[in-house]
């Protein structure tokens, strides 16, 4: 186990999908990022490579024939902690949550983006692997969503272990949203605790730091895994 | 061999339907045995009582009229007779040679009974006597008569005649076995059977020289030189007796054949009571009525003692009848309960109205109820005047009296059930508007159920007809919505799943060293990949909204800021295109409970419109009015090309106008848009004037 955590460019990739050209595809994206990928084309031969090989990040197609992807998900992690990421061309909301749900670490959805795919896969596995150290570290001053961690002392943001540059206005509306994950706060709110003066017709101020905040810490801006936009209501920070 | 096989399978089944035709009571034979066995006991318990009341309910005597006609009032009776018939036999021969003489006069009441009899009677003032025993025995018997007091209870009279009557000159003496009888008791059977024999003889006087006895012999044997009156009665006494025990076997047989066959017998019954309920309670009551006319003539006074047997045999017919009519109706009541009541020719003719009236539009019915009504008060007030004009003056003050009062007791009853009716009508037609509120509402589940005899029945009956016409429609559309949802999702993953290859291996090809020219070719591919793509989706999102799949996620929210959100998330695609948007939003927040997610696409869709078609110096206007109940967003730009095309027609899908038909976007977007404000509960309105483009999407307001 310990092996790769000192080599992660060395890690074991299973990619599962019925459709073998897109299975081809992402194996060679792995191989140029340095990882191995190992290939199963339904839920059952991913099972078995699971058991029989030694894999640090499943990519999960859901619709495959004989076992689909989110029972084949079920399986693996009543006894494992991998990192999965589903493949799917479901694109709804609704199926996302239930992915999520159901213990995938992320959702990506067909057609994918290369970049995008194998910076989550880079994410996920460099997580998984810094994952000890911030807990650790959790209780003296740090906050954590995710793969977000804030530290309150030194006021830094990393992503999955990177440091990440932030204004010193964006590191405040961090700050405050991190604080309390999940609560939603309206523009007005977010203006008058960080500009520090009252606030008049400031929604569209706001949402161009939140977006700009997004495009620094989001793999895909789009679609924003921790900073979302609610709609008419506010801004929050998602609580992982 | 198989067919003789099969045909004796056969036969044995024809066999066992047979039996199980004959084991199966006819239900009507069933109750018959149990009519008629009742009946039976009841004659026989009715004569029982009869027999009693004729033997002063003494059941020793009743018993021994049938089997010890010797002990019998009849008996008694008929001894009684014979001996007034020897008395006057010698009363009557006062003119006749004397002498003790026995003369040859005789009653043929006393000769028929032959040997069951033996007598001997004297009259010492004339010397006639008459006598059938032999002459030695006489000899001894004159001198035992003339005795003055004469031993009555050992007369000389031949063996085996032990009862006698004896007459000494002044009174009976009768003698049973050798035991002489106190004729005085009343116990003793014979008090009124002798009430003046001195006087019967002509006087005190006269009767002191008469002495007369007669026996009866101890076995009662026909005379067969003529008919024994006593013998014969003993006969049809006994066949009477037999026949009773006969009888009440038979009846007794009956009633319980019919208990052990009383599913048959219910059955019958079950059959008799649908038949009666079918009958009018009119007709029940007629019946009652002229069954108890006899009694009610004769008050109750049939009775059988004191007459014949014609009347005895239509006293018990009556009782009869009465019975089984009482029966009747205890089970017409009890099987059919208040329909009994309710079956009547009123209601019968009340029904029949109604069903006249259904083929009279519903308005007619009801006016011409109320001018019924009007009609009958007029003829109620002009009778109750007439009824007081008419009877006063002519002394019948009471009659008119009464008849004022039930006249306006009816017109007053009249009106009192036109006014109930008439409120229950209005209530009924509230509820049933309330019903087509609520059905408006969306509320199909719950159906209207009012009384049958509502004036406003068949609207009811009629309405929920449509709402389950309704339901069935939305049921059906539901599903086949459903359907369509499946269809898109798998034609979604079918067009994806290729798409998915191709994007990946053009991102492979443009990541090789490759000519120039070949890149270029690549970077065709890439760009028409992602145009694929959003296609795709775009039709995707739009599928669903059409469908009415779209699932709203609904929250309390602020359109204002909604707007300013989505402008500030577009705000780098506004600045690069060099138009300005100018947004005009009220200073109060606007609150609307809705999707935020989906509203925020449609005004995506309606800016990045607005960015894509604007004629490049002019502006986009976005204003937010709110109104007490709808909320209007605006977007209007000048358009960059000429929209010669309907506003409807911009809607339908694909069909952007061929002038601006551009390579970017799916041309999809309004329609999303359109597609996305309808199943928020909005509304979407395009309209064109010349140039001028404007967007509305109309949402409701808390």
């Amino acid at each position: 186990m310990g092996e790769w955590r000192t080599e992660p460019g060395k890690a074991n990739v299973l990619v599962v999908d019925d459709d073998k050209e897109i299975v081809n595809a992402i194996a060679i994206y792995l191989e140029k990022e340095g990882y191995v990928p190992l290939r199963a084309y339904d839920g059952l031969e991913a099972l078995d490579i699971v058991q029989n090989q030694n894999v640090h990040l499943i990519i999960l197609d859901v619709m495959m024939p004989k076992l689909d992807g989110l029972s084949a998900m079920l399986k693996i992690r009543q006894d494992r902690n991998i990192p999965i990421i589903i493949l799917s061309a479901k694109s709804e909301d609704s199926d996302k949550v239930l992915g999520l749900s159901m213990g995938a670490d992320d959702y990506v959805t067909k057609p994918f983006n290369s970049m995008e795919l194998m910076a989550r896969v880079k994410s996920q596995l460099r997580r998984y692997m810094t994952l000890g150290d911030v807990r650790e570290r959790n209780s003296s001053g740090i906050l954590q969503t995710g793969g977000l961690c804030f530290d309150v002392d030194s006021r830094t943001l990393t992503v999955d272990g990177e440091p990440v540059r932030l204004t010193a206005t964006e590191t405040k509306i961090v700050e405050l949203l991190m604080r309390s994950p999940g609560r939603i706060f309206p523009a007005e709110e977010i203006y008058e605790r960080v500009w520090e003066q009252p606030a008049y017709r400031v929604e569209n101020t706001v949402m161009v730091h939140i977006r700009r905040i997004r495009e620094k810490i989001e793999i895909n801006p789009k679609e924003p895994k921790y900073l979302k936009v609610v709609w008419g209501i506010g801004y929050k920070m998602e609580k992982i | 061999m198989d067919t003789k096989w099969k045909r004796f399978e056969e036969g044995q089944k024809d066999e066992s339907v047979l039996s199980a035709k004959v084991r199966k009571t006819n239900p009507f034979k069933a109750w018959l045995c149990f009519a008629l066995g009742v009946s039976v006991i009841g004659v026989c318990v009715i004569g029982a009582f009869v027999g009693l009341s004729q033997v002063n309910w003494d059941w020793k005597e009743l018993k021994a009229v049938f089997f010890d006609y010797r002990h019998s009032i009849p008996f008694r009776q008929r001894t009684a007779e014979y001996f007034y018939a020897l008395l006057s036999l010698v009363t009557d021969q006062a003119d006749a040679p004397g002498d003790n003489h026995i003369s040859d006069v005789s009653d043929y009441r006393l000769t028929r009974e032959g040997e069951n009899l033996k007598y001997y009677a004297v009259n010492l003032d004339s010397g006639v006597a008459v006598s059938n025993m032999a002459k030695d025995i006489l000899q001894d018997f004159g001198e035992v008569l003339v005795e003055p007091d004469g031993i009555a209870n050992n007369l000389p009279l031949p063996d085996g005649y032990g009862y006698y009557w004896y007459f000494d000159g002044s009174r009976v003496y009768v003698v049973e076995d050798g035991e002489l009888v106190d004729i005085e008791r009343l116990d003793s059977g014979y008090r009124n059977l002798l009430p003046d024999v001195a006087g019967y003889v002509g006087g005190e006087e006269a009767a002191k020289s008469i002495r007369a006895v007669l026996a009866v012999c101890d076995v009662l044997i026909p005379n067969p030189y003529d008919r024994s009156m006593y013998d014969q009665e003993q006969q049809i006494f006994r066949f009477i007796a037999l026949a009773y025990l006969v009888v009440l076997m038979v009846g007794v047989g009956l009633l319980g054949y019919s208990m052990l066959r009383r599913e048959a017998k219910r059955e019958f019954e079950a059959q008799l009571a649908s038949w009666l309920g079918s009958l009018w309670l009119e007709a029940k009551v007629v019946i009652t009525f002229m069954l108890s006319i006899p009694f009610l003539v004769t008050g109750m006074t049939i009775y059988p003692v004191r007459s014949g047997l014609g009347d005895a045999l239509a006293f018990g017919v009556l009782i009869l009848v009465m019975f089984w009519w009482i029966y009747v109706v205890v089970l017409d009541i009890s099987r059919n309960g208040t329909q009994v009541f309710t079956n009547n020719c009123i209601t019968h003719i009340s029904q029949w109205y109604r069903d006249y009236e259904t083929r009279y539009p519903w308005q007619k019915v009801m006016i011409r109820r109320m001018y019924t009504l009007i009609g009958a008060e007029i003829c109620l007030a002009v009778l109750a005047v007439l009824s007081l004009v008419m009877f006063f003056p002519g002394g019948y003050t009471l009659l008119g009296l009464v008849l004022f009062v039930v006249f306006v007791g009816f017109g007053l009853h009249l009106i009192h059930r036109y006014t109930k009716s008439f409120s229950n009508t209005v209530s009924e037609i509230g509820l049933l508007m309330d019903h087509i509120e609520r059905m408006k509402r969306g509320d199909l589940g719950t159906e209207l159920t009012v009384n049958p005899d509502s004036a406003v029945y068949h609207a009811v009956h009629n309405l929920n007809d449509i709402q389950e016409g309704v339901n069935l429609a939305v049921s059906e559309k539901l599903k086949s919505e459903r359907l369509k949802v499946d269809l898109i999702t798998n034609v979604s993953h079918d067009l994806k799943t290729p798409l998915t290859s191709i994007a990946s291996y053009v991102d492979l090809l443009a990541k090789e060293d490759l000519p120039e020219h070949v890149k270029d070719y690549v970077s065709v591919l890439t760009q028409k990949t992602e145009q694929l793509k959003n296609l795709i989706q775009d039709l995707f999102d739009l599928s669903k909204a059409t469908s009415n799949n779209l699932s709203l996620d609904l929250k309390e929210i602020d359109l204002r800021r909604l707007i300013d959100q989505t402008l500030g998330d577009m705000e780098e695609s506004i600045e690069n295109s060099g138009i300005p948007f100018k947004v005009d939003l009220p200073d109060e927040p606007v609150l609307i409970v809705n999707d935020g997610t989906k509203l925020s696409r449609v005004l995506q869709n309606l800016f990045s419109n607005a960015l894509k078609y604007s004629l490049s110096g002019t502006r986009v206007y976005v204003s937010l009015k709110a109104s007490e109940n709808e909320a209007v967003v605006t977007i209007k730009n000048t358009a960059n090309y000429e929209m010669d095309f309907d506003p409807d027609e911009i809607l339908q899908r694909f069909a952007r106008g061929d002038t601006s038909r551009t390579t970017e976007g799916s041309g999809l977007g309004l329609s999303i848009a359109k597609s996305y404000t309808e199943a928020c509960g909005g509304k979407f309105a395009i309209s064109i004037d010349g140039d001028q483009f404007t967007a509305e999407v109309i949402l409701p307001q808390v």
